[in-house]
């Protein structure tokens, strides 16, 4: 199967099919186990890499998408209970779309949407695993998975000049997400972005302790009512404000306001930073100087599988004079989640040590992320994996703050 | 054992009781190989009864994930110790479900034995172990061996390599290469008991890379499926890449003449695979592989049928010469050239479509896209091996048995093995698993098809306990059965190893 063959599977479903109808498609599923290797977009080249997080964590065979497609039919038919077990392994998985891209069933597209209406099932019922618990009370009472105080949420942006709350007239809105506002590794990514587009000479501005979370890993959690909740509090927010155009920091924020908010109404224009900063550099807005590296890049579910951003990093990081970009394996949309998605990033069932050994296999001395939270995935694992020394990982932002620094 | 009739796909699904002992016995296999690697749970085990064709299901009481040969000794030792049946499975991928569970008890999942211990380029061979998968293998010889291939089978490519060639059946370059079981050499095997053994000449030397001229004990565990014991590492043939390729697709309108032309194409020792196959065949393959547009319902294609050649060459005058024999056949038989990668770039499609996998000399087919329409998708096969003469009488009664049947159409296929010595003929049906009328029509046929094979002197391959049931109990010279009870009593005495298969030991 050539790569252009599956472009279709990037595409955003319009109609979302009813909990019986995306059950049924779990009879689809005969076991075959295309789902677990890189296969049908690696034509002719096949490397049979696997595809699934996963299956990197646990070897028996429910852990492959196959597997827990089977396992819910199990459940289905009353003889699988959704125990302890069952929660875990349906909450483990990233629902990070590469099993989609490699399926040949006609159920192939719907693997994530059926493992998310299962979840949305559960909540339904009260039957939710204690750490899902305690991030969706988080959220609900702080606005953030960690619970923390929502008068910090804008701390991030203080020691950065330029950087204010948003004003009806502003370009755009920089929506900077739970991990740029807490998170040490976003917290720094968010403060790189803001300074480029300072920069850059945007009017723009941020919402600061008025910002809550986009809902995303919500949603993928399966909490239709408090994503809904979130979803109505931020439409609000973002038309009381007058916000014509929205940035943002997390490949996750980006595929909520760009695919799921549009179902309960209007929103306002929504673009990824690396689509800006790609822009920015090819118009010679913002100038980047010699940076000599060898780096790769790790492509963030949701800005490739899920919508079709592959390119764009890629060029902002080609046109960094001195930089030799050296592509993983698997890479675009055969890329090896870092195990952050679908919730995952807070809960800790999966690591991304496969993929920083892929990283570090390729001879790169930087491995490049556009996603707060692949970034701190991948620096947790780089930990794990005792390779400090060996590689680092640096938010594009970064790299391209670094490039201007040392080009002036 | 309780057994759910499952409404939705009118498939039984067995749930073994509870063993006396369950929990010391998975402490003790804890002890082995590791909390980690020891489940019992009940929706992990479901996960292990999955089956994509009409038989029931079976769930393990528990799985266990060895890593070494010694775990596997040590794992027997205690199942004979408590009595407790053993099973084991690579990925249980088999559609024609030979892999398919028989009863409760352990099952050995052997996904973590994934060395590719050695390819030896010079003896031409590689030393694999259990678990490896053809996707492993293939990855292995594409990045340090370019030079080299394996006879590939049909099968997805994360199928195991060890019981995918202990199980037999056909591999791509079948008519050149042989049936799957040619491709082993020696192997490492725990015998029921837990007592390790080498077979092949690796028994008797230390040279992994024959079998011939010696007393052949990879035949104990050759087609046994796991009744024997469990081969833990195997020596498998690799093959030299030719320096050429290329692909021809005849298409004729008689069964007669084209049923005769793939043999007498096999016969004349010059292309690495023939094989024939049907319209309908052809037209699922081609829609979901190469998505070449299908225009009208499949109800509405004609019958025909394509016969594939494959021929590598080293030189263009070995080309030459073979396009001269095929041609010269095919005009013989009435057979007109559809396609050739040479002559047309697009046929070539169309020939890899057939082949049921985008690239030639790689694993993982298109297989699984036969899977049925309707709610469940079902996938299913019968086959067998046997005298080739006969292909066109098993063509005409196999469609003759399918016409009785309203809702299951057959997608037929062959491939000539062994220079056209054997054939192998196979129907494959999908169907709508969550249909019981459709899943009912299925097992009546394939019952039909068995007996049809076996009259016809073919012996069906990777056979389901349904048909090994046919084969001992009406086919099976007594004198045989009584050999085989008495090697599986030697080796197995407390018939511990998978009881039912070939129906040993099926009462414990």
């Amino acid at each position: 199967m050539k790569k252009n063959d599956r472009q279709d599977m990037h595409r955003v479903k319009k109609v979302r099919l009813t909990f019986k109808e995306l059950v049924d498609w779990v009879y689809k599923c005969i076991g075959c186990a295309a789902c677990q290797g890189l296969y049908r977009t690696q034509w002719p080249n096949q490397t049979y890499d696997r595809t699934c997080p996963r299956m990197d964590q646990w070897e028996f065979e429910s852990a492959t998408p196959g597997g827990l497609m089977w396992l819910l039919r199990g459940n289905l038919e009353g003889i699988v209970p959704m125990n302890t077990k069952t929660l875990e392994q349906l909450y483990s998985c990233s629902l990070c779309k590469a099993c989609e891209f490699q399926c040949y069933g006609d159920h192939g597209e719907h693997i994530t949407e059926i493992f998310l209406a299962v979840r949305e099932k559960q909540i339904e019922q009260g039957n939710i695993p204690p750490k899902v618990k305690d991030f969706l009370e988080n959220i609900l009472k702080h606005g953030n998975p960690w619970g923390e105080a929502r008068s910090k949420r804008g701390e991030w942006a203080k020691a950065i000049e330029g950087v204010r709350k948003y004003k009806f007239d502003d370009e755009f809105l920089y929506y900077v997400g739970c991990e740029g506002s807490y998170d040490t590794f976003g917290q720094r990514m968010a403060r790189n972005l803001a300074e480029l587009l300072v920069k850059a000479g945007f009017s723009f501005g941020i919402l600061g302790e008025q910002e809550i979370c986009s809902g995303n890993d919500v949603r993928l959690l399966g909490e239709k009512g408090l994503f809904e909740m979130l979803v109505e509090k931020n439409m609000k927010t973002f038309k009381d404000l007058g916000v014509k155009k929205i940035i943002t920091l997390s490949p996750h924020d980006y595929n909520a306001f760009k695919n799921a908010y549009p179902e309960y109404g209007d929103m306002p224009e929504v673009i990824h930073y690396t689509q800006l900063l790609h822009e920015l550099i090819k118009n010679g807005k913002l100038k980047v100087s010699s940076f000599s590296a060898k780096v790769t890049y790790h492509d963030p579910c949701f800005l490739g599988r899920y919508n079709n951003i592959y390119d764009e990093p890629r060029e902002i990081l080609k046109s960094i004079p001195g930089i030799e970009l050296i592509e993983m394996k698997r890479n675009r949309e055969n890329a090896f989640c870092c195990g952050g998605g679908g919730g995952n990033f807070y809960f800790g069932f999966l690591n991304g040590k496969a993929r920083i050994r892929e990283a570090y296999d390729t001879g790169a001395e930087i491995l490049a992320v556009a996603c707060p939270s692949c970034g701190t995935m991948l620096e947790d694992a780089l930990k794990e994996n005792g390779l400090e020394d060996k590689i680092s990982i640096m938010s594009i932002p970064e790299m391209v703050k670094k490039t201007l620094l040392s080009g002036t | 054992m309780e057994t759910v009739e499952v409404a939705t796909t009118g498939k039984k699904v067995h749930i073994p009781e509870k063993l006396t002992k369950q929990e010391q016995i998975c402490e003790e296999l804890a002890s082995i190989v590791g909390n980690k690697y020891v489940e019992d749970d009940i929706g992990v085990m479901y996960v292990y009864s999955k089956d994509m064709t009409e038989l029931d299901q079976y769930l393990p009481n528990l799985v266990v994930m060895p890593k070494t040969t010694e775990e596997i000794s040590e794992i027997l030792k205690l199942a004979n110790k408590y009595k407790v049946p053993v099973q084991c499975q690579v990925k249980g991928l088999n559609m024609g479900g030979v892999h398919a569970l028989l009863t409760g008890g352990i099952l050995i999942d052997l996904r973590r034995m994934n060395r590719i211990l050695e390819v030896d380029e010079e003896a031409e061979y590689t030393l694999v172990e259990a678990g490896v998968t053809w996707a492993d293998i293939h990855r292995e010889l594409q990045e340090k061996h370019p030079n080299f291939r394996l006879s590939y089978p049909f099968a997805p490519a994360q199928t195991g390599v060890v019981s995918n060639a202990l199980l037999g059946g056909h591999l791509r370059f079948s008519t050149k290469y042989g049936p799957p079981s040619d491709q082993i050499l020696s192997a490492e095997v725990v015998l029921p008991t837990g007592e390790i053994a080498y077979v092949g000449s690796r028994g008797l030397v230390k040279a992994w890379d024959h079998r011939q001229d010696l007393p052949d004990l990879l035949g104990l565990f050759i087609a046994w499926h796991g009744a024997t014991g469990i081969v833990t590492k195997a020596a498998i043939r690799i093959i030299p890449k030719p320096k050429y390729e290329e692909k021809m697709v005849f298409g004729t309108k008689n069964v007669e003449t084209t049923c005769e032309l793939p043999r007498r194409l096999a016969r004349t020792h010059s292309f690495d695979a023939v094989s024939v196959v049907d319209w309908r065949y052809l037209m699922v393959a081609m829609k979901k592989c190469t998505e070449i547009p299908i225009t009208g319902p499949l109800d509405d294609i004609p019958e025909g049928i394509h016969t594939v050649i494959y021929s590598s060459f080293e030189s263009e005058e070995e080309l030459a010469s073979k396009r001269k024999i095929a041609k010269s056949l095919a005009e013989k038989y009435d057979a007109q050239i559809m396609a050739s990668e040479a002559f047309d770039i697009e046929f070539r499609r169309q020939a890899d479509a057939i082949d049921g996998c985008p690239v030639l000399g790689a694993p993982g087919g298109v297989g699984m896209c036969f899977s049925g329409a309707g709610k469940g998708a079902g996938l299913s096969w019968i086959g067998g091996l046997g005298p080739d003469k006969h292909i066109k009488n098993l063509w005409v009664k196999t469609r003759e048995i399918f016409a009785k049947y309203q809702k299951i159409f057959p997608q037929l296929v062959v491939h000539e093995m062994c220079w056209g010595h054997i054939g192998c003929f196979r129907e494959i049906v999908s169907f709508d698993a969550g249909d019981p009328e459709q899943v009912e029509q299925v097992r009546k046929a394939h019952e039909e098809e068995v007996r049809l094979l076996l009259d016809h002197g073919y012996l069906p391959y990777k056979p389901p306990k349904f048909a090994t049931d046919i084969i001992i109990n009406e086919y099976a010279d007594k004198g045989f059965r009584k050999l085989m009870k008495k090697v599986k009593e030697a080796l197995d005495p407390n018939g511990i190893m998978a009881p039912g298969r070939w129906g040993l030991y099926e009462e414990k």
